[in-house]
């Protein structure tokens, strides 16, 4: 897949890059901080039994994320 | 500060742990110090952390302090305010920073470790869970990571008890060579600057953040090397903890099996504890000459303390079966698999813990709040931790259930105790979604949750654990409970009537009748009469009106209540509630023929204690972390209120439909 997506689009098991995130300051940076950094490789593990919040690799870690949150990270296949 | 733990007042060097909720600190801390440890306030806020004596490093001696978990120094829940708070200012900062770190995600847990460095602290890196990394076919190179980070590193595994030494040669190379005692303290002329944290959070931006992951990523890539062949992952894994069907499925047996064993776990424990004190109060009674004194020691402080300890069997239970899920890693996929579900009712999946924990105590639970970052979602589980059925209400209920139903049928009675749990929950739900009508940050919420690697729990860190918050609520509500019971002893024993008038002739009325006298002259009697007009509606008469006031100390302070107020002679404990349930059948309004204790008024105080919030302990707690009156007040009245209000209209209600 070309061209930008958002975190929140992966199918499970795919990884993708993280290209940049927009969201409020405070989010931006709290998300920034805990690893989202443009570069970084993100990998979709699973959706939680509801849907929502969905799980992340991320730098050798799972992450929790909501929807709207990963929604604030665009990211490039 | 008071230390228990005799340290001699010599000034010896601070030491905080610092890193993520993951990083094996708190397990690490409870090692350093063998657990004994004191909670120092924060200067000028409510806020707290541990503080203890480092036993097990002979190179380093020096007092560690325990700091809630922390991503960033920029923080971003109240909890990581309380950890930056306490690394910078007050009068216990540290002189040394520990950064723990997860030796699987170096890059991110290093993170803070960089940002510790830059402020100017003296940090080593304690390098934790090589066992896991090593499951994954690689280790970390200390000697490598040190010379990277320019600090020194120790790979330890506090899980194990493995490694501390060499925390303690990884601080001894921080510290001046032979440091003098009392060590000499910083910030003072021609010492070491503290670090300034003002200068350090203005320049922190989105560059630097950059920067530093390009470095940490260089850095992990140059220091963890292979260490042989990956093992196969055992036991469950996230596919089927959070799988659609089988992990709904794992999570509500998990549910299930933690609340069946509060039920039936926990009762005979508490029983045994409740029969006890009975005993020691009847055998103070018996040894000690008869007088006020004698009674205030048995009844008042004795049994005051008997009603902080039985709760602590279904407390140890809860927090025992927690502290295994969250051992290995089960407790956070829990709260991501019930965000969904809370978000719909303006909490966070972040709140399941503290609602968890209000099973047990509101207390601990809304210290556990702490860690919700959005201050609405944070004060409505506050707000709503009282409707959790506690600990405290599960021997009135188990009385109140006792008398309503049939005693060869000991089953419809467990099955209204679990509809009871699932009504103050559903109760909880129902407040919890029309508070959130009128959040003023709509959109403005977010779930942000590491998930901790799967692992077999360690019994020792989960008894540690155990024991940690079994005292949190100990100290918290031991106090209130006991001051208050001591309080309300005075109050139903006072105006001391003369002993002479009191004391029958021989073979005449029992010890008991002879309390009972006091207690009907006292001034209790005089506000249960005076209140009297208030709980007839709710068909109690002036002596339930005296018991329900007592529980006001803690909610089972009831059962022994009514046990004073309804005349159940003799102390004997195994026979009590039997005793209780004859008296209670019994009992008619004074003067009348018309008995007190009813279907419908039973169910009306049943109803009155599953909403009502009686523990003037909690309202403290809520106050001191609301940092208000505002919610506190507002949970006194509002539930205080509805639940009077809702128990008088189920009463009349089913007395006009003809249910006596």
């Amino acid at each position: 897949m070309n061209g930008e997506m958002t975190l929140d689009g992966l199918r499970p098991g795919e990884s993708v890059r993280v290209a940049g995130v927009e969201a409020d300051a405070r989010l931006k940076m709290h998300l920034q901080e805990l690893g989202f950094v443009a570069g970084s490789p993100v990998t979709l593990l699973m959706p939680t039994p509801f849907g929502d919040p969905l799980i992340y690799w991320l730098r050798g870690t799972s992450i929790a994320l909501r929807k709207s949150e990963a929604r604030c990270i665009r990211v490039t296949a | 500060m008071h230390t228990r733990d005799g340290v001699s007042p010599e000034r010896l060097p601070r030491v905080a742990l610092a890193g993520s909720a993951n990083s094996g600190k708190t397990t690490l801390f409870n090692l350093l110090t063998g657990s004994h440890y004191t909670t120092v306030n924060y200067p000028g806020s409510t806020v707290e952390y541990a503080l203890g004596t480092a036993k097990r490093m002979p190179d380093f001696p020096c007092r560690v302090m325990d700091t809630p978990g922390l991503t960033s120094l920029i923080p971003s829940s109240p909890d990581e305010k309380v950890t930056v708070d306490a690394l910078f200012a007050g009068a216990n900062r540290p002189d040394f920073v520990v950064a723990m770190a997860d030796a699987n995600q170096l890059s991110r847990h290093l993170y803070l470790a960089k940002q510790l460095q830059e402020t100017g602290f003296a940090v080593a890196v304690a390098v934790t869970m090589p066992d896991l990394l090593r499951a994954r076919g690689k280790r970390v190179n200390a000697a490598k990571l040190s010379q990277l980070l320019d600090c020194p590193v120790a790979v330890l595994d506090p899980r194990k008890r493995e490694g501390v030494e060499e925390l303690g040669l990884a601080l001894a190379k921080l510290a001046p060579p032979n440091p003098p005692t009392p060590f000499p303290p910083r910030g003072g002329e021609g010492g070491v600057k503290y670090p300034d944290y003002a200068s350090f959070a203005s320049g922190v931006n989105e560059e630097k953040v950059r920067d530093y992951y390009r470095a940490l990523d260089e850095i992990e890539r140059l220091s963890v090397e292979d260490a042989g062949p990956a093992e196969e992952p055992r036991g469950f894994t996230d596919a089927v903890l959070l799988h659609p069907v089988y992990g709904l499925a794992i999570f509500l047996a998990a549910m299930f099996g933690i609340f069946t064993s509060i039920f039936w776990l926990a009762s005979p424990f508490m029983n045994l504890i409740d029969a006890g004190f009975g005993l020691l109060i009847a055998g103070v009674k018996h040894s000690l000459p008869a007088s006020w004194i004698t009674d205030l020691l048995a009844d008042g402080l004795i049994g005051g303390a008997g009603a902080v300890l039985v709760f602590l069997p279904q407390i140890l239970i809860l927090f025992f079966a927690m502290g295994w899920l969250e051992d290995s890693g089960y407790l956070a996929r829990g709260a991501a698999l019930v965000d969904k579900p809370l978000s719909k009712i303006g909490l966070n999946g972040k709140s399941f813990v503290p609602l968890l924990s209000g099973y047990a105590c509101a207390i601990p639970a809304m210290m556990a709040a702490r860690t919700i970052p959005n201050r609405f979602e944070r004060r409505l589980t506050i707000f709503i931790i009282p409707l959790m059925s506690c600990s405290a209400r599960l021997p009135v209920y188990a009385l109140l259930l006792a008398f309503l139903t049939p005693r060869d049928q000991p089953w419809i009675g467990g099955l209204a105790l679990t509809g009871l749990y699932l009504m103050g929950s559903v109760l909880g739900a129902a407040v919890a979604t029309a508070v959130s009508r009128f959040r003023p940050d709509k959109g403005f919420s977010d779930f942000i949750l590491e998930l901790p690697a799967l692992r077999r729990p360690v019994p020792r860190v989960v008894l540690a654990s155990t024991y940690h918050k079994a005292m949190q609520y100990v100290r918290k509500a031991g106090l209130t409970i006991i001051v208050i019971a001591l309080g309300l002893w005075v109050l139903t024993h006072t105006p001391v009537a003369p002993l002479a008038r009191l004391t029958p002739p021989a073979g005449g009325l029992g010890t008991t009748s002879r309390e009972y006298v006091a207690v009907s002259h006292s001034y209790a009697a005089d506000i249960g009469r005076f209140i009297e007009p208030l709980t007839r509606p709710m068909g109690l008469d002036w002596r339930g009106g005296v018991a329900m006031i007592c529980g006001f100390a803690a909610r089972e302070v009831f059962v022994s209540a009514m046990a004073l107020m309804y005349r159940v002679e003799d102390a004997d404990q195994k026979g009590l509630t039997k005793k209780l349930l004859a008296s209670m059948s019994e009992v008619k309004f004074e003067g009348t023929n018309e008995r007190v204790f009813t279907t419908s008024s039973v169910l009306g105080v049943i109803l009155f204690f599953m909403i009502a919030l009686q523990c003037l302990a909690t309202v403290a707690v809520s106050r001191h972390e609301t940092g208000g009156w505002k919610l506190p007040g507002l949970q006194l009245l509002a539930y205080t209120g509805a639940a009077y209000m809702l128990s008088v209209a189920l009463v009349q209600g089913l007395r006009a439909m003809g249910v006596s």
